[in-house]
């Protein structure tokens, strides 16, 4: 009996290590990602506001760590009063879940599956994050102490590789006063940020339960006690770790693209990751290889929240169910899928997180120490724990087998239904794209622009042979550059892929107005088809005239090109640092080529452009 | 004359003519029975023997030396009233005999190789140890193989295990428990373990599981291994097994337990972490920066076995813009006739490699190295010639091959080697963000998996593990002066192995048992 006591209570226990890390990652898997947007909507002041969020968000994670050292919200709710607020962490749980759950899916499709839907992004997640259901948080423990390094390590390695590409500049402009010039919206934009750091509450349910004493350790509370300080400390240790390792992300971000990239978007960390490239080259866009794992930290906020919910809904019940977790997931996946208007659920989330979710967060542990003070638990929690454990592991196994299945059936008709991948053979690879001023008739729609590309020719290529690939062009009058590819990809047996694109050519006329230019280059980056890291030319010919030139030549004309202008003696510049200079609304000297009579085009000016 | 549970419920009579009726119905139609009846004299009493053995398990010349000769000749002037014990206590010229009160006793000895002696006028019988069991001579593990070290390795029989477990651990706190399992073939098996170094409710632990089942036979320790596990639905082996004394003997003073089972040549150790199975013999007999680069070099081959191929298809399906232009282009180039999709081309070559991989270990010999030979080279060849596949899928699945050769454990690499389907396949569905799923499922149920209590994933799993030298021989190989306590499962009170390098005292200090780790699994 006392075996199967212990054994039940350490069902749920987490280790120091465990607890230390579980704080961390909580603290880092929305808060790294989002919380620097939200400081940088106060214009020249989001260092400021960053260090307020963030000192509130220590005195929020300090708090609730404090509480869950008084009050574990998963020791068993007594009466009416204890399962109200139970039901009120599981719903604020489950919405949280459901909004992070959709936002994991947006970042997927913006960033690594960009034609895929959120039906089939989302189911593979929706079935890990069932997996995640079936265990109990000494397990969830083991998982999050054993991924750990998964999701810091990719982000120490983009910090140091990002360091080399920081602009000081961006610090120009930064003041303290900024924050006090607008009061309301710099406590906004604090609230936005503790929004991110909610998922702390997470240490109401997964610290050790202290106040529930079984008779024979009430002998023992003085060892009781220093254990209880050891897993505060740690927790603590978790959170303040974690909150320094958000700051350094910050940092990296602000360096790297400043303040009004970062603001522009809600993505803008992940963002900046475009502009991080690997040694030597090596990888053309390490932010693909390190997305996922910055993904996967959402992936645990998200899961934590359903799980969480469900502890707290057990609570509520007074016994465990799969039933309402593969309820949430399912409803959270339909409505990611079905409803598409991003922007309206940040907003509504927002609201309802400001006006809601953020006093709720502060009034109910206080009501829940309110409802537990003087009481002792009378009754043996191990015997409860014990009959909940063997309950929970009855049903478990049942549920888990019905899981199975429709997993199981769901996963063969998603490889029926979503594989329809283009094969890497059946792309057209563009080295170089020239934008030119489309003619008189068709200039006059916005954005109408002639499009040429050179494509590399794979019709008889053989690598082993050591030869240049051969190129083959094509050309278009679009109002946008996916146009041009979709007109492309319907007329011709390959679909044209941006995904290699070395130089990007303006022809003059579009640099001589600069509101046309914004226009173009906001254009493109809203596309999101052409990477950050591309290098940038004026022409003073036609654009499609070089297009045209690389077909005829024997070496690759863009990558001629591009090893000029990194030579030592002229400036290149790539397509980030153009957003870059639109947002800090400063000028950039981008080289002009002509070929005066080389065969390769020379730097002959510099356009000014902004 | 059976019970429900297959035992023999007759008892020993003391006419010996019903207990040779009983035999003889026993062993009915065994043509490999050797039974035989004695008259013997004691003085001028006669006093009648019955000997029963299995031809071909006994040393029958031993029999008779030192039990026919000497009750036939030697004592046959003397009389004695009481021949039994006599028998027992000078007679019979043998250390290692016992007696027995039940026929099920009788039975089970001549079984096993010894020679039940039923004497006239007693319920009991003499069981001598005669066995002289056909067995292999003591070789070298095969699919353990090292650099340094011994060269002797595990037998099919029991006490062959034993004695090398002995040799190398001189110690009368090795305990040895032995025990019988399967209800026909009675096979014995023995749990081994250093007593006060292994924790008393492991030993326990495994006899309840040892006594949980109850089944016809056990040929191998694999098929205990797979009663004993917790999670049978887990591909990844729970307990580890070893072919190699040196082996074994450490993981005793480790304070973890062996199980060695008759007719097996393997032993089970138990329990078992994850990095033990990158852990080869040898590593503690080289030079440490050697024996740790050969780790990092195991850690990194089961990266590449079970990963790579599902990174490249998920690179190649989804993320072209990962790679060089330069790289992108060959390999579209190498693609151009080939008529499958990168997902299928590289399971349809995954799946000849294990085909190859089979047959070489089915075929005898010489014809073993040559499948090797010809898959690798003929067929590969063919199959990117008849652009079946590209040369680059050839080399990717060639090297998640010969990475997956790397791991020492094999069934632990073969684990790698399912798992790596399963990655394949998320990532050519899903892409990279498939693939980090895939792993993510896999961490989900690597990190709740436990051999025997203990956390399969330590000390990456484990809290205070660190401060037992895990880390030490984890990913790298220590200074053996430097792993001075033995892990976290080893009992209280012994954890420091390493007391006094170079003359002085090591810093490493014994846990005081009354503060109990509460973190401990």
């Amino acid at each position: 009996m006392a075996a199967e006591k212990n054994m039940s209570r350490q069902e749920d226990r987490v280790t120091l290590r465990q607890a230390k890390r579980m704080v961390l990652l909580e603290t880092f898997g929305t808060g790294a990602l989002f919380m620097p947007v939200a400081a940088a909507q106060i214009k020249n002041g989001s260092g400021m506001t960053m260090v307020i969020g963030v000192l509130c968000a220590f005195l929020l994670g300090a708090y609730l760590i404090w509480v869950s050292a008084k009050q574990n919200c998963a020791a068993g709710a007594g009466g009416a009063g204890e399962r109200a607020v139970q039901l009120i962490y599981a719903l604020r749980f489950w919405f949280r879940g459901v909004v992070l759950l959709y936002i994991f899916g947006q970042m997927v499709r913006r960033f690594l599956l960009p034609d895929s839907s959120m039906f089939f992004i989302l189911l593979p997640v929706i079935l890990v994050a069932g997996y995640t259901m079936l265990r109990t948080v000494k397990g969830r423990g083991r998982l999050l102490e054993m991924i750990f390094w998964w999701i810091l390590a990719p982000i120490i390695l983009i910090w140091i590789l990002a360091v080399s590409g920081w602009h000081l500049g961006t610090l120009e402009g930064q003041r303290f006063s900024a924050v006090g010039d607008v009061p309301e919206q710099t406590l906004l934009a604090v609230c936005r940020i503790l929004l991110f750091y909610l998922p702390l509450e997470s240490v109401l349910y997964f610290m050790p339960r202290w106040n529930v004493l079984p008779e024979e350790e009430l002998r023992e509370i003085s060892r009781s006690d220093s254990e209880k300080r050891r897993y505060q400390s740690a927790a603590m240790a978790g959170l303040v770790t974690g909150l320094l390792m958000n700051v350094a992300v910050f940092a990296m971000a602000f360096l790297t693209v400043g303040e009004k990239a970062l603001a522009e978007n809600f993505f803008g960390v992940a963002n900046m990751l475009q502009t991080i490239s690997a040694p030597g080259n090596v990888i053309t866009r390490l932010d693909i290889i390190v997305m996922p794992f910055l993904i996967l930290g959402l992936f645990i906020i998200f899961s934590g929240s359903i799980f969480y919910g469900c502890m707290a809904w057990e609570q509520v019940i007074s016994r465990r169910t799969l039933l309402f977790p593969a309820i949430i997931l399912i409803s959270a996946w339909a409505f990611a899928s079905l409803y598409t208007n991003f922007d309206n659920v940040l907003v509504w989330y927002e609201d309802y997180g400001v006006w809601v979710d953020l006093p709720l967060a502060f009034l109910l542990p206080l009501l829940m120490l309110w409802m537990g003070r003087g009481k002792q638990k009378k009754k043996s929690p191990a015997k409860q724990q014990s009959d909940g454990a063997a309950k929970r592991k009855e049903g478990t196994k049942a549920a888990a087998k019905n899981v199975l299945l429709a997993g199981s059936l769901i996963i063969t008709a998603a490889v029926f239904c979503g594989c329809d991948k283009v094969d890497i053979e059946d792309r057209d690879y563009v080295l170089m794209l020239g934008i030119d001023q489309a003619d008189s008739e068709t200039a006059l729609k916005r954005h109408t622009h002639a499009y040429a590309v050179a494509m590399a020719d794979m019709q008889g290529y053989k690598a082993e042979a050591g030869e240049a690939v051969k190129i083959k062009t094509a050309e278009d009058t679009k109002n946008s550059l996916r146009a041009f590819r979709d007109s492309y990809s319907r007329n011709h047996a390959a679909t044209m892929d941006f995904g290699h694109v070395e130089l990007l050519l303006f022809h003059e006329s579009l640099t001589e107005d600069d509101d046309v230019f914004e226009d173009i280059l906001e254009a493109i980056e809203e596309e999101r088809l052409l990477s950050g890291t591309i290098l940038v030319a004026v022409t003073r010919e036609a654009a499609a005239d070089y297009i045209r030139k690389d077909e005829e030549m024997d070496v690759v004309l863009s990558q001629a090109i591009a090893n000029m202008l990194k030579k030592e003696g002229n400036v290149s510049v790539t397509l980030q640092e153009l957003y870059l200079a639109e947002d800090e609304d400063r000028r950039v000297m981008i080289p002009v080529l002509e070929f005066a009579g080389e065969d390769v085009p020379q730097v002959v000016d510099y356009a000014e452009v902004k | 004359m059976y019970d429900e549970q297959h035992r023999i419920d007759v008892e020993i009579s003391k006419e010996i003519d019903k207990n040779i009726a009983v035999v003889d119905s026993l062993f009915e139609n065994c043509g490999d029975m050797v039974k035989k009846t004695f008259t013997l004299r004691r003085g001028k009493t006669q006093l009648r023997i019955y000997l029963v053995y299995i031809d071909g398990l006994v040393n029958s010349e031993m029999v008779e030396r030192t039990v026919l000769h000497p009750l036939m000749y030697e004592w046959r002037s003397i009389e004695e009233p009481r021949p039994f014990q006599n028998f027992l206590e000078e007679e019979i010229e043998s250390v290692d005999i016992q007696k027995k009160d039940t026929m099920e006793d009788a039975v089970a000895g001549v079984l096993k190789g010894d020679t039940s002696i039923f004497v006239d006028g007693y319920d009991k019988v003499i069981i001598l140890s005669s066995k002289s069991l056909p067995v292999r001579s003591i070789d070298q593990a095969p699919s353990e193989q090292g650099t340094r070290g011994a060269r002797d390795g595990f037998n099919e029989s029991i006490r062959t295990s034993t004695a090398l477990l002995r040799r190398r651990i001189k110690d009368p706190k090795l305990k040895i428990l032995q025990n019988q399992t399967g209800q026909r073939s009675r096979s014995e098996y023995a749990i081994c373990y250093m007593e006060g170094m292994a924790k008393p409710e492991l030993i326990e632990k495994i006899q309840r599981r040892m006594e949980s089942f109850d089944i016809d036979a056990l040929f191998d320790s694999g098929m205990l291994e797979h009663l004993l596990s917790g999670k049978w639905y887990s591909p990844f082996p729970l307990c580890q097994s070893t072919e190699r004394p040196d082996k074994a003997a450490s993981a005793l003073l480790e304070g973890r337990v062996v199980i060695i089972l008759d007719n097996s040549p393997e032993v089970l150790i138990v329990p078992v972490t994850f990095p033990m199975f990158f852990q080869a013999a040898d590593d503690y007999y080289n030079q440490w920066w050697v024996a740790s680069f050969a780790r990092v070099l195991r850690f990194l081959a089961m990266v590449i076995a079970i990963g790579l191929p599902g990174f490249y298809v998920a690179l190649t399906c989804f993320h072209t813009e990962v790679l060089p232009t330069e790289l992108l282009l060959a390999i579209s180039s190498a693609r151009t006739a080939v008529t499958f999709p990168v997902l299928v081309e590289v399971l349809l070559m995954e799946f000849l490699f294990e085909l190859l991989r089979e047959a070489g270990i089915r075929l005898p010999g010489q014809m073993g190295n040559t499948i090797g030979v010809v898959g690798g080279l003929i067929v590969g060849q063919s199959a990117v010639d008849a652009h079946l596949v590209s040369t680059i899928v050839v080399i990717v699945v060639a090297l998640a091959a010969i990475a997956a050769f790397c791991i020492p454990n094999e069934a632990f690499a073969s684990a790698f080697r399912l798992m790596k389907f399963f990655l394949i396949i998320m990532g050519g569905i899903w892409g990279f963000y498939g693939f980090l799923l895939g792993m993510l499922v896999l961490a989900i149920h690597m990190s709740n998996l436990d051999s025997f209590g203990t956390p399969y994933m330590m000390p990456a799993v484990g809290g205070q593990a660190g401060q037992y030298d895990h880390i030490k021989d984890y990913v790298l190989r220590f200074p053996i002066r430097t792993m001075k306590k033995r892990p976290i499962y080893t009992e209280e009170g012994e954890r420091v192995r390493l007391r006094s390098f170079a003359g002085k005292q090591t810093s490493a200090k014994e846990d005081v048992p009354e503060e109990k780790d509460s973190n401990q699994e």
